[in-house]
């Protein structure tokens, strides 16, 4: 049967975000060659969420798996699933129940749910990120032009480096203006994970935890090569450089997740905790409001 | 020679990127010159650009020299350099300050 689905599902029903405290758990009814997500229930929904509920759709896929997903009844989250993109590409009737989206420039969505699966795909979406985010009518999007430009590049391309699977990985960003302006880059993969890519080069490391927190550190790499190692703390040193009161980034890999929080006004802070174990890499930044 | 960055474009991301760039350059520079970069139009660069594109070029043997480069991007390639633990004055790398 689908023993990996299961795996992937049970991820999926575990999702915790790190902040919002907010948990999915849908039901799944697997047939032979079929699946069937039940998502009528659906009252919220985060990007890197709809990254994974994607990413577990395209996984079926590839495997000639049909995929339904019945999309929530919550008019209001089905039609930020729609502006997302979430559907976009696949087969017709893989989501039922999305409404069409007429004039998505009325949203907040900023990069719609995207895959990416070579480093030219990054740098075309590194360029249209930052074009994008300089020309925005909100000052809290068009200040972090530059830093969400090198958010996107690094943490891009390690995801398609490091996060290497047949789906790729996926990536989607939007903006909040409550319950403070904001603006959100979700990306994951369904690659390795972190700590498992780590422990290739570092055998010696104990526990997921602290194997997300070596990862962090400025020239700690897997790839052996002295000037690696750079990705982590360039987006962060990028935020620090751009007027945002705060900048978060949240990672969730192998049992263990992350959350780096840097701020102008007191050191970066690190704190790690143990968590249902996932499937590849899932990375939350975030940054705002303009000071 | 100059290499006019801004024919490839105006924002840079990735380390591929950055060695393509680098090949395209030296390809272009005849050794034991001095290798003229410039950096107008250029509006964003990210760390892994910078230093797969700089950080052999400037461990290299031919001087470097950055031309019109954006003030905004000084920290990104003296940070860069830091990184590569390559000392240079302002006045030996950038030429003309946007």
């Amino acid at each position: 049967m689908m023993e990996a689905s299961d795996t992937l599902m049970r991820n999926l029903a575990q999702w915790d975000g790190a902040k919002d405290g907010w948990r999915a758990n849908l039901p799944l009814k697997h047939y032979e060659t079929s699946v069937v997500l039940d998502a009528t229930a659906l009252r919220f929904a985060v990007p890197t969420f709809l990254l994974r509920l994607r990413a577990f759709v395209e996984w079926h896929l590839h495997r000639g798996h049909s995929v339904t997903v019945l999309a929530p009844t919550n008019q209001a989250v089905a039609a930020y699933m729609a502006h997302m993109g979430v559907a976009k590409g696949l087969p017709e009737g893989t989501f039922v129940g999305l409404p069409d989206v007429s004039n998505p420039s009325e949203s907040d969505v900023l990069i719609p749910v995207t895959q990416l699966r070579e480093f030219q795909e990054v740098d075309e979406l590194g360029e249209r990120v930052y074009n994008l985010f300089l020309a925005h009518h909100s000052a809290d999007v068009a200040a972090f032009a530059s830093a969400m430009h090198m958010a996107v590049s690094e943490l891009c391309a390690n995801a398609v480096e490091h996060g290497a699977n047949p789906c790729g990985c996926y990536v989607a960003a939007q903006r909040y203006e409550r319950p403070q302006r904001r603006t959100v880059l979700a990306l994951g993969d369904l690659g390795v994970g972190i700590p498992k890519h780590m422990r290739k080069r570092f055998r010696d490391l104990k526990g997921d935890r602290t194997a997300l927190r070596e990862a962090l550190k400025e020239g700690v790499t897997a790839t052996g090569k002295q000037e690696r190692g750079i990705g982590f703390t360039s987006v962060a040193e990028e935020a620090m450089a751009s007027q945002m009161r705060y900048a978060t980034l949240d990672i969730h890999s192998g049992k263990a997740q992350l959350q780096q929080v840097v701020s102008p006004t007191r050191e970066p802070a690190i704190s790690t905790s143990t968590a249902p174990n996932k499937i590849g890499t899932w990375l939350t930044f975030e940054i705002g409001p303009c000071a | 020679m100059s290499f006019h960055l801004d024919q490839h474009g105006a924002v840079f991301s990735t380390r591929p990127k950055g060695r393509e760039l680098r090949l395209a350059a030296l390809s272009e520079h005849d050794s034991g010159q001095e290798l003229h970069i410039s950096f107008d139009g250029v509006q964003s660069i990210s760390y892994s650009f910078a230093d797969e594109f700089l950080g052999p070029l400037l461990l290299g043997p031919d001087r470097v020299v950055l031309d019109d480069v954006a003030p905004h991007l000084h920290r990104i390639i003296k940070s860069t350099m830091a990184r590569r633990n390559i000392r240079l004055q302002d006045s030996e790398l950038f030429a003309v300050t946007a």
